[in-house]
């Protein structure tokens, strides 16, 4: 039996601790700093709930270590399906923020079902591929049930006009797919159309060429007719589409988003205001940052959304450049500490979950990172474990707690496989 | 197993590179943003937070002549709280809201409710928007560090109306409209300091950054040639004589001829610059320099200067004018306003024949005449400091008709300013030296250092002094008994002057409008007055004589005794001669009863039209007559119309003997307000008081001789208890 004290990662435990003070410290400034008063009561609420949050999650964190690893795997279906209902639920009888129909109110509490709708996915994902070896493209339809335990989900989340959190689950399926075995010229394809997307949007010329590279690259890894056809048919495809919808099918305000992303100064005080305002958060940080409670874009609310989406800029301008960049180091350590656990297990589920896991908190962290920073177009995505959000911080504390559960267990776990 | 563990390694470095590739992507961008963006975003990010508002200047004073101030500032504060300034103490806070609350009597409660109502986080919390000099005094004496006290100026013209289209006005940033505040502005505005703020993200300040930046440089003070006492006598006669002849407005002008200084300007109807829904378009017009008209006979200055000195008249030289009064020239028929016969030059003058002045125009060649009226100011701005400022228009010879020489002689055919005809007769009465007329002597900054000095600008002489000297009793022949300006005599003192009256162009066509002018100086011996008077059609009778003479000369008797050396030579005189009298009123008479009562009177009349009864006369009831005066009536049938006198009243009060009664003005300075009334009062006199309590201005200034009914303005204020105890009032 393996012994909590000896045999836990507590090097994940540490960063995982390091992330959540530097959310604790990036929430406070966000949201008790001097500007507090201007901030709705709920808001101005928000360090403490979130204090709550951390201490609840703590103790979470340690209360999962106490539970047989093999549950995870013989309930993965049974909590899929249970999920999945309180997703529907959600639908009918959630409470609409921000636009998003993704809360649960429960008393004084919210829930998002969508942030334990993850957990659930990717267990019963891994679940199904690793109840069965080698899903090569022989084995397409295997392929394409897993895509559809991810895929059902994702649905539910776009009904909840929470697009955010959709591309987490959209980025779940070539990842899942491809550690599973998928070959790496279809795992290139899959991936094709949101490289194409993200470059036709700067130019459609720059779509094109990608387009071709990674035919060529299809091309030379599978040395297959049909696939080399497909990846030209999809990738033309994706350009046409952009531009299409850039010039036909989507509504001025949102062509203006798209052009704001690639050119803020296009309507500095519209579209591109969030773009701008984030930008000069960072850059006014320079090395050092103007120090706790001082950064005046935080603190006279020149940005939206600081506690959640921009938190990031907060750490930008408050700690400058130093602070931005051990906060990316820190949350790359955490992330390579956990495939570091990922590759260490001889257990398929257990190194498909933990890999998975990892693979959410990247698209995450990218994503977020990337808005603010202007590299991205701005997509509201939280910061695991930075940004504000119970739900959020609570179930991505719970994945974690899996992964160290299963690295706790895993010479146990391993007789299963 | 060994095959798929290495396929797993394989995809392990896949994912790794991922891992490595896109975060170094944001860790690129970070670098971007923060050092190769990093310049312009900070900046951006300086303007949005710390921004500079301007710490407004005192505009500078305007003084007259003898110091007397016309413009000057109110000032209020806004007074703000910064309670987060290191150091300050609770108790600090809280004394500031009860001296606060004691000085408004609004209660310590009221801004402890502000102050608890604003975001903490604020350190430029708005207690009170508008407090006053001495509340601001209260809150500066505690010495507290979190005090923020505002300059709020204001401009204040001391003496409201007073010189109103000379000053000019501001507009609501306090930058200078016409006038002097406008030619001035620069000299006025002073500088702005600078105060960094820091303001949210929705424009308003929370923070001041520091102590000023930049102090505010005071405005320059002007120290006028303008004396207050004359300005306010021309603006009083000037109402009183454009509401008597019911002319459309006037506009007067008097200026010293040796110096060129501008004593006083005035226009009526004025309006009051403290009011600023008073300052419409029609009103701020300032004629005196912008009214282009044609000058009519006061022009024949040129023609009389030209003629005499290129010496084109022989000596008792008689000029023959037609028996209807009227020639023929070119075509054109030229006419006298009455048959004159044969006269000497000094009579074309006196009686200023149309018709002989453009006889003897036309012995001189049309480039001669041309220089005199140009050399005289005619045709060319006069360059007073002073926007707005017309040049008037005269032709140049080879643009000339025919007639353009005759016409011109004595005033048509060209347009000039009353400015610069002002101009003329100061060039005329100054021997000969063309003076530029100007507004400010010096200008000095708060202290008292002059800034700029400005002296009397010699143009050029226009004739020689010998030339003139011949024309003195010529212009003095117009202000007697047989001149045309007989009533702008003033027995004791020598005036010089001419009548203008030119007819009105309306639409192009010459109207049966005129505007009535009377330019004259004094005394002649040494003049040291211009005076310019001109009305707007004057009613019922245009001419200049009979409107604008009266002006003046009720203009030149007040200031002649406010000027101690004529006041000598008026005193001498001073008992009038029995041929002095004042005018009845005729109105709603009948031509008989009239007839009978001018006849009993020997006052020499005309009546005009023909009907029941007398609806006009001139001159208006209560006026000056002189024995000789004609009193012209017009006479209406009833024809249906209703009697506008029905219960007409003869105000005459018998004795054509007694001279009229004027009152010299006591000085009132340091009486009590109630004293002064007592006095003004059994002196027949109206009061208008502004303030109360002791008096320390009046207006117009002791000495001055006034007609019973006029007004005195009086004003007063409250000594304050350290005047009393003998200390002086600490600003």
């Amino acid at each position: 039996m393996a012994s909590i004290q000896k045999d836990l990662d507590w090097m994940s435990v540490l960063l995982w601790v390091g992330l959540s003070i530097i959310g604790l410290i990036a929430v406070y400034s966000a949201t008790q700093g001097p500007v507090s008063e201007f901030l709705p009561r709920f808001i101005q609420n928000n360090f403490w709930k979130q204090l709550l949050f951390v201490g609840f999650s703590l103790i979470l964190l340690f209360y999962i270590q106490f539970i047989n690893p093999t549950i995870f795997k013989n309930f993965s279906y049974l909590a899929y399906a249970a999920s999945l209902l309180l997703m529907v639920c959600t639908l009918f009888f959630g409470q609409e923020i921000n636009g998003a129909k993704s809360w649960l109110r429960f008393g004084n509490f919210g829930l998002q079902s969508s942030e334990f709708m993850k957990i659930t996915t990717i267990l019963a994902a891994a679940n199904f591929l690793t109840s069965r070896r080698n899903i090569g493209l022989e084995q397409i339809r295997y392929a394409l049930a897993s895509f559809l335990i991810i895929f059902t989900p994702t649905l539910l989340v776009i009904a909840q006009n929470d697009f955010g959190t959709a591309i987490i689950f959209m980025a779940l399926i070539p990842v899942i797919l491809f550690w599973s075995g998928l070959p790496y010229g279809v795992a290139l394809l899959m991936i094709s159309p949101a490289i194409i997307l993200y470059l036709s949007v700067f130019s459609w010329i720059y779509g094109l060429i990608a387009m071709f590279i990674i035919t060529a690259g299809v091309f030379l890894l599978q040395r297959s007719k049909w696939l080399t056809i497909v990846s030209v048919i999809m990738g033309s495809a994706t350009v046409v589409v952009v531009q299409l919808a850039l010039t036909k099918i989507l509504q001025p305000h949102q062509v203006a988003r798209v052009i704001a992303f690639t050119n803020p100064s296009y309507d500095p005080t519209g579209a591109g205001w969030n773009v701008i305002q984030a930008k000069t958060a960072i850059g006014s940080g320079g090395w050092t940052g103007k120090g706790f409670l001082e950064g005046t874009q935080t603190q006279l609310r020149f940005l939206p959304e600081q506690w959640t989406d921009f938190i990031f800029c907060v750490v930008g301008e408050e700690f400058g450049f130093l602070g931005a960049s051990i906060l990316i180091l820190v949350f790359m350590l955490f992330l390579l500490r956990l495939l570091q656990l990922s590759i260490n297990h001889k257990n398929p589920f257990a190194q498909l979950v933990t890999l998975s896991i990892a693979a959410v908190y990247f698209v995450h962290f990218f994503i977020n990172v990337g808005s603010a920073t202007a590299l991205l177009p701005v997509i509201g995505i939280p910061l695991p474990f930075i940004s504000y959000g119970g739900s959020a911080f609570i179930a991505n504390t719970l994945m974690l707690a899996i992964c160290l559960n299963m690295d706790l267990y895993k010479r146990e776990l391993s007789i299963y496989s | 197993m060994e095959e798929f563990r290495g396929d797993i390694m394989g995809r392990m470095f896949v994912v790794l590179g991922i891992l490595f590739l896109l975060p170094t992507a944001l860790l690129v961008q970070l670098v971007r943003i923060n050092f190769i963006e990093g310049e312009g975003l900070r900046q951006l990010w300086n303007e949005q937070a710390i921004t500079e508002i301007a710490i407004p200047a005192e505009r500078g004073n305007i003084y007259d002549r003898n110091g007397t101030l016309l413009a000057t500032n109110t000032v209020d504060y806004k007074m703000a709280i910064d309670p987060k300034v290191p150091g300050t103490t609770q108790a600090e806070v809280d004394c500031v809201l009860v001296t606060l609350g004691r000085t408004t009597n609004k209660g310590k409660a009221h801004y402890q409710g502000i102050l608890n109502n604003a975001p903490s986080w604020s350190r430029y919390v708005v207690m009170e928007k508008n407090i006053n000099g001495m509340q601001k005094e209260e809150l500066a004496k505690l010495g507290i560090r979190g005090v923020i006290l505002e300059e709020n100026y204001r401009r204040s013209y001391t003496f409201g109306s007073l010189a109103a289209h000379t000053m000019g006005f501001v507009n609501h940033e306090m930058r200078g409209r016409i006038g002097l505040e406008s030619h001035y502005d620069n000299e006025l505005k002073g500088i702005d300091g600078v105060q960094q703020v820091r303001k949210d993200a929705f424009q308003r300040v929370f923070e001041y950054v520091g102590a000023p930046k930049k102090l505010p440089v005071e405005g320059y003070d002007l120290h006028t040639t303008i004396n207050a006492s004359i300005q306010a006598i021309l603006e009083d006669e000037l109402q009183v004589g454009v509401q008597r002849y019911q002319a459309n407005y006037g506009t007067g002008i008097i200026m010293d001829p040796t110096t060129g200084e501008i004593l006083a300007m005035a226009n009526y109807p004025s309006y009051n610059p403290n009011v600023p829904g008073d300052i419409n378009e029609e009103n701020r017009r300032n004629f005196a320099i912008a009214d282009l008209v044609e000058p009519g006979s006061t022009f024949k200055l040129v023609t009389a200067i030209a003629a005499v000195e290129q010496g084109v008249i022989k000596k008792n030289e008689l000029f023959k004018t037609p028996e209807n009064g009227a020639i023929q020239i070119h075509g054109l028929t030229l006419r006298d306003h009455n048959p004159l016969g044969t006269i000497s030059f000094e009579e074309v003058i006196q009686q200023s024949s149309n018709v002989a002045t453009a006889e003897i125009a036309m012995r001189l060649d049309n480039d001669t005449f041309y220089q005199y009226a140009r050399n005289l100011g005619f045709g060319t701005p006069t360059h007073i400091d002073l926007a707005g400022e017309e040049g008037g228009r005269m032709a140049k010879p080879f643009e000339w008709s025919l007639v353009s020489l005759p016409w011109m002689s004595h005033g048509y055919e060209l347009l000039s300013t009353p400015l610069q005809t002002t101009q003329a007769y100061a060039a005329f009465a100054n021997r000969g030296v063309l003076m530029r007329p100007y507004l400010v002597k010096k200008i000095t900054n708060r202290s008292g250092k002059i800034i700029e000095q400005f002296y009397p600008t010699h143009i050029r002489r226009v004739a020689k002094a010998k030339t003139l000297e011949k024309l003195y009793p010529v212009f003095e022949s117009v202000v007697s008994d047989s001149g045309t300006g007989d009533l702008a005599q003033i027995p004791g003192l020598r005036i010089a002057g001419k009548t203008g009256t030119a007819k009105k162009v309306i639409k192009g066509v010459y109207s049966n409008r005129y505007r009535g002018s009377f330019v004259g100086f004094f005394p002649i011996e040494a003049p040291r007055y211009v005076i310019y008077i001109m009305l707007d059609e004057p009613k019922p009778v245009g001419y200049g004589g009979y409107t604008a003479g009266p002006i003046f000369k009720e203009v030149a008797l007040r200031i002649a005794g406010l000027d101690q050396d004529l006041q000598r030579q008026l005193v001498q005189y001073d008992s009038y001669d029995n041929t002095y009298a004042i005018a009845p009123s005729l109105l709603g008479l009948s031509p008989k009863q009239a007839k009978e009562l001018l006849k009993s009177l020997y006052i020499p009349f005309e009546m005009q039209g023909k009907g029941d009864w007398i609806v006009q006369q001139q001159p208006a009831p209560g006026d000056t007559i002189f024995s000789k005066t004609k009193l012209y009536l017009q006479v209406k049938p009833k024809s249906g119309l209703l009697n506008p006198h029905k219960d007409p009243k003869i105000v005459w009060n018998g004795t054509d003997t007694k001279e009229i009664e004027r009152i010299e003005l006591p000085d009132m300075r340091g009486m009590s307000m109630r004293t002064a009334h007592t006095i003004l009062t059994e002196l027949g006199l109206k009061i208008k008081r502004i303030g109360s309590g002791t008096i320390y201005a009046q207006f117009p200034i002791a000495g001055d001789y006034m007609r019973p009914g006029r007004t005195v303005i009086l004003r007063g204020k409250a000594l304050l208890f350290e005047q009393i105890n003998g200390k002086t009032e600490g600003e």
